[in-house]
Formats: structure tokens, sequence, C-alpha cells
């Protein structure tokens, strides 16, 4: 069959018998699934055996590409790395832009699925059709920066992939990076580190075909013009990047403070998303095809972090090394983030267990003496050396690293009631006590506690038609048919932004256009593959031994209330919200879907 | 004649997707004829010919291969491919065809400028003549 947009080749690597072997995509698995995550929770489901050890030698890894990556339309840079996750031991997908995605489609390749375990540390080098597996003797400990300066100097203009000190370790925290972007949630890293590959090098220089030539360029082109005039992607966006909600966030009383105990920061003065613009901002960055530019490259000019600078900061991280742990130094923020990346480290998850270890320290439930030093919230030194222990796995780092469902099993003495994950993922830079939309979102996520699933704050506290943030009224419903847009878009290849401003239209529009396949060219039967894709990663949780308790909040946002803010005296009616949720996904009282439902999916 | 501001552009490289296009209605920034040169973590550089008044290539080129007419011109037959007009280019402007080595050259698209028209960073323009 001759494809368009896809390769329609997916490319299997075993590691430990140091084969690999090409593979036919079929035309059947692209119509149901798409590609990126679709694709990916396609191959698992067959391929992974439930109970596996997510961090054994039978755990895979999938990288996978969506038609759209590597074409030009709007923010088409993405794919999403999928796996077992030793976070949550549950499904994991975790989607980064770049262009990485690109590289590997211009190989010929939709998807390189990663089996087995290598012997001795190893890199993959793909050279289009050249696929060969390369000792890594030389680059284990490195940090990930250095890996790919390595590689590069190795192998020319090559794209990269790679684990730094935390992914070898297997941390559970760690995260594969890509050029300053990251797979960075639930433990990809780990994943690879336990199957010894420290990097993936790819070159490709092939094309991407196009089934209809014109139709294809005008979908662009009014794709990329709804992506400008939109006042979120083509504005506030694009001058500030993510941090852009910063200070509405704060406003509605719903950016956690130390560790969820507060819901608004007291230090809006030397923090926000103004002086960030004003006092570090230096050049707009963008991945592949990308008119929104949301990576803020910043650099601190004065002060103990004189001289430091990262792609950002991003708003999960102005948080997670922010509010959460009571700081307002943003130099240190932009370090935070810089290290993280460079030891392969998750930045959201890693500043909420900084946080865990802080409150841990302020019950006396970890002591100076089991830290090391003392551990404040605010304390701006002790942060950056937990968060330095962390990347380099000793003292208590080792502990955190592991996530706080790990942490708190293993301190004990209460310390569960303060560990703010869901399904053992640590939650992100929104308390949903003053949005209860996000608190269904964080406890049906597939892959646990985060926000990229469906982000109903952007209805509750952002937009001007927004639902009422303390009514459970449209929430299931809302969230439910987000998943699933969420779901095709990660399947597609385009970011979750664009997809603020694209139309369903538009996106099929491209999509057919590009490939050719007619059944594409619908926005309902879009939804319908992103339904069908979230019923799937369910299937594999349920699989895995999950139940309908799982789908629950940290006891704190649900017993505990503010005392300020627009948010005091509220708690989250979650069990409300879950029941209508199952009701309208058909899923039993188990949370299991119904023969019904799957039946009509197709599964 | 075209009017390169490296600062303003933000290395999404869909000059170089839309270049491959226009040019062979297939994606593939290896056939483009304008390149973004990274280096990490802030400078991008665009490559491309700005087609300037030194014309030094034009004139550099032992075998009488190029013209210039608005842009430079590659008489593909006379050309053997010895690299000394991208030498002597004084932007470093050094892309080839990946296939037959020889060099290439931006055609305007007609006119069109479509690099141009599309930049959302409006990096690149289109001077006076």
């Amino acid at each position: 069959m001759k494809w368009f947009g896809y390769t329609g080749k997916l490319l299997y690597i075993n590691l430990t018998t140091c084969n690999y072997q090409v593979k036919e995509l079929e035309l059947e698995q692209a119509v149901k699934y798409l590609g990126g995550k679709g694709l990916a929770a396609s191959i698992l489901y067959e391929k992974l055996k439930p109970g596996t050890d997510p961090l054994g030698p039978d755990n895979i890894l999938v990288f996978a590409t969506g038609p759209l990556t590597g074409t030009p339309a709007p923010t088409a840079g993405r794919m999403v790395v999928a796996t077992k996750s030793p976070l949550t031991g549950l499904w994991l997908d975790s989607n980064c832009g770049g262009f990485l995605g690109r590289e590997i489609k211009q190989a010929g390749y939709d998807a390189l699925i990663v089996e087995g375990k290598a012997a001795e540390p190893v890199y993959i080098l793909i050279d289009d059709d050249k696929v060969e597996i390369c000792s890594a003797a030389n680059l284990v400990g490195k940090d990930t920066f250095d890996t790919h300066e390595i590689l590069r100097e190795s192998h020319g203009e090559v794209r990269v992939a790679c684990i730094g000190q935390s992914g070898e370790r297997m941390d559970r925290l760690a995260a594969i990076i890509s050029e300053a972007r990251a797979f960075g949630r639930g433990g990809a890293g780990a994943v690879m580190g336990s199957k010894n590959l420290k990097a993936i090098a790819v070159r490709g220089t092939n094309s991407v075909k196009i089934a209809d030539y014109d139709k294809f360029v005008n979908m662009v082109k009014e794709a990329f013009n709804e992506v400008a005039i939109n006042p979120d992607t083509g504005g506030g966006r694009n001058h500030y990047g993510t941090n852009v909600i910063y200070s509405f966030i704060n406003e509605a009383g719903i950016h956690p403070v130390e560790n969820f105990t507060k819901g608004k920061f007291g230090k809006l003065d030397v923090i926000n998303e103004e002086i960030l613009r004003t006092k570090y901002y230096k050049k707009d960055k963008a991945c592949s095809s990308c008119p929104i530019a949301c990576s803020k490259y910043s650099v601190v000019e004065e002060g103990k972090y004189q001289g430091k600078f990262v792609e950002g900061p991003e708003y999960e991280n102005l948080w997670s090394f922010g509010a959460q742990c009571g700081n307002s130094d943003i130099g240190a923020i932009i370090h935070a983030e810089y290290l993280c990346d460079a030891y392969g480290l998750d930045s959201v998850s890693v500043g909420n267990a900084i946080g865990f270890a802080m409150e841990c320290y302020k019950r006396g439930v970890l002591t100076e003496e089991e830290i090391g030093y003392p551990l404040q919230f605010g304390d701006t030194e002790a942060m950056m050396r937990t968060l330095e222990a962390i990347g380099k796995g000793e003292g208590i780092g080792k502990l955190l690293a592991q996530g706080v469902k790990y942490a708190a099993e293993q301190i004990g003495k209460g310390s569960e009631k303060w560990a703010m994950h869901v399904k053992g993922m640590e939650l992100p830079a929104y308390d949903p006590r003053g949005a209860y939309g996000m608190g269904l979102a964080y406890a049906t996520s597939d892959r646990g506690g985060c926000h990229l699933r469906s982000w109903p704050v952007a209805q509750e506290v952002l937009s001007a038609n927004r639902m009422d943030p303390f009514s459970v009224e449209f929430k299931a419903e809302f969230v439910k048919s987000e998943q699933d847009l969420i779901s095709a878009v990660d399947s597609v290849g385009l970011c979750l932004f664009a997809s603020f401003a694209m139309t369903l239209k538009q996106m099929v529009g491209m999509l057919s256009a590009l490939t050719g396949i007619k059944e594409l060219d619908s926005g309902e039967e879009l939804l319908k593959i992103g339904e069908r894709i979230y019923n799937l990663t369910r299937l594999f949780n349920m699989r895995e031994g999950m139940n309908a308790s799982a789908d629950n909040l940290p006891e704190r946002l649900l017993t505990e209330t503010h005392k300020e803010g627009p948010a005091a005296g509220s708690t989250v009616p979650l069990e409300e919200m879950i029941e209508e949720y199952y009701r309208i996904r058909h899923w039993d009282e188990n949370g299991k879907p119904m023969q019904s439902k799957l039946k009509d999916l197709g599964l | 004649m075209l009017v390169i501001r490296d600062k303003l552009c933000t290395g999404c490289r869909l000059c170089e997707q839309i270049c491959s296009m226009e040019h062979h209605r297939e994606v593939n920034p290896h056939l483009a004829r304008i390149k973004i040169e990274s280096k990490w973590p802030a400078e991008e550089k665009i490559i491309v010919c700005r087609q300037c008044k030194t014309q030094n290539c034009v004139k550099a080129c032992p075998q009488k291969a190029l013209s210039f007419d608005g842009y430079v011109k590659l008489d593909e037959k006379a050309c053997d491919g010895c690299g000394q007009c991208l030498e002597a280019c004084p932007f470093g402007y050094n892309l080839r065809n990946k296939n037959t080595g020889k060099p290439v050259f931006c055609d305007t698209c007609s006119g069109n400028y479509s690099c141009v028209s599309w930049c959302p960073a409006k990096a690149i323009r289109k001077g006076g003549a």
C-alpha cells in the first residue's frame, strides 16, 4: 500500500538479541488508532503481558509519531513515548515537541518499538534505513546536555532523545530529554535506564508525501490563520509562554502553595509573568512548525544564579519550584528547571516531591538529622540542595526521586496524607478545591495526576464563558469530551495548545488531505477514535489490576479547606462527579467499560 | 532581495518544509533551499541566498554556470558541482542538492517568496530591489 503522511513502517528493536525488524503498519490500525498515543496503545495492549515489571526486560518502550508529525501543519512536531509506568504501574504516554518526531518520520518510521534489555549500556543509531546498536560506554554518567553534544560530535546532525543520571539509576521520576524538551512525566526515563538504553540518535532524509497537495496546503494555511488570530495561541501564550495564566490562576485561589495548604501565593509582587517577561525573557523558541513559540528562553542577569538560563521556565515549574516550595527567587526556579533537564528528571514531580518533604519536615515527620539540614518552606538554598540530592541520588534525594507515594510509604507516620498524587503521579499546579472539574480530570486521568488529559480550568477560571468552578454541573461531560479530543490530538501529532484554536473540521481537513484516508475526514469520527483510545488505556489499566478506588484524589483535597481566598471553605465533591462521569462513559460502577460500549467502539 | 533577521527566528523550521513543498510537492527539509542552523541554546542562523548585489557567486563560477536575473540562476548542465560559488558567498550560503551535490539557490517561488509569507516570526522579509 502507498502511504501518505504515514511512512507505513514500524521499526521493532530488540536489545536482548540486538536484532531489529521492520514491519508494515496496517491500514486498519491507522484508521482505528491514528498514530502517536493511539497507535502506541494498540501495540502495548497487544504485546505487553499484564503484570509485567515496569523496570524489567519485558516492558516495552514505544516512540510513536502521528500522521501529521513532521508536516508543516501548525505545531505538528509532537510525538509520544508510551510504556508501562514505573511510577504508577499503569499506562503511560508522555508527549514531547521539538524535532525528534519529525526526524523519526523522515528516517522512514511511524514508530520505534524497543524491547528487551541490552547487556551493556548502548544507544540506538538510526540513519534512514540503517539501524545500529552502539556501545554507550563513553556516555555513562553524562548528563543529557553532554550526551547530546557527544552524539552530535560523533554523528553530525542527528536528533537525540536520552536519559541523564536519574534514568540510568532507574529513579521513578526520571524523564527522557530531547534537546531541552522532555518526555517528562511518569518515569519513561527509568524504563530506558532499565533497558540499558542511554539514548537514541536519529537522522532522516526521506520525504513525507502528501495525498491531496492543494487541499492540504489550503487547510494548513487556514489552520495557521486560526492559531494566529486566537487570543490565546496568537496572543497571550505567544507573548508570555505558558506563564500567561500565572496571575489568573493565583487570583482564582487555585495556585497550590506549600504543598496545597494555601491557594494563592503571597509573593506575586516579586514573581509573576510580567516580571519574567521584562526581566528574564530573551528570545522565543519554537518546536517544529509551531507559530505559538511558547518556549521563552530566559537568562538570569543578577544575583546568586546570574548567568543561568533555561528554555522556560514553564508555568508548571514556576509553580513546582515556586509556590509549592514557598520559593519566590525566579533565578533559582530557572536553574532548577535547567538541572531537571540535565539530570533527566520530571520537573513537575520533583518540585512536588520537595514540597512534600518540606511539609514532612514542618510536621516533624522528617527530621534535620534524617535530611542532613533544615528543610523549611521558603528556604531556597535548601530546595536547591534537595534538588541536587535528587539528581545525584544521594541522601534524602534517593527516596524523593521515587515519587511521593513511594516516599510516603517508606516514611510512614501518617505522611501519606500529605503525598499529593493520583495513582502515584504527583499533581501539577492547580488546586481543584477552586475548580471542581480539575479534580475530576485529575482523578480520571489515565496516567495519574496530570492536567494534560483534560484541563477544565480553562473554562472554570480562565475563560469569559466560564463554567461555575464550584459547581459539578457539566463537569463530567466536559472532562469526558476533552479526554477524548486530546487523545486524538496526541495521536495525530499536533500540540494540545493548537487544539485551543483549531476547529475539528480543520484538523480532519488537514489529516484527510495529507493521508488520503477518507475515513479520517470527519470530526465525529476523530472524537470517536479519541474515545476508543481512552477506553483502550482504561482497559490497559484495569488489566493491571486497577479499580474504581484509584479514581480518587488525595484526602487533603476532599476534607481540608483553605481559610482564605476565593476557594475558602471548599472541598472537591468528587464522588458525585465520578458517578456521572462513569454513567456518561458507559463504565459500570467498578469503572469498567461496559460490553456495549466496547462493542460500539470496536474494541 | 531577502532581508534576514536571525534574532527573530524561533527555529521552528517551517520555512524548510514549505520550501521543499513549493519545489517538490513533498515535505523534506533536505531538499530545501533554505536552512536554519541552530546553536543551542538560543542562536538561530537563517541560511538562504539573499540575492545580494555583490553576486560574488556568479563571478566566482569557473564554468559560467551562474547568471543573475533578480535571483541566481544555475545552468545545471554547465555546473560541475565544484562549489567555488558557495565559497565566494559573503553570507556563508552553502546548500547543495542532496542527490546531485550541485548548489541550489532561492528562485523566489516565481516572485511569491513562500518562506517570507509563511514565516510566523517574520524573520525573513522581502527587501527592496
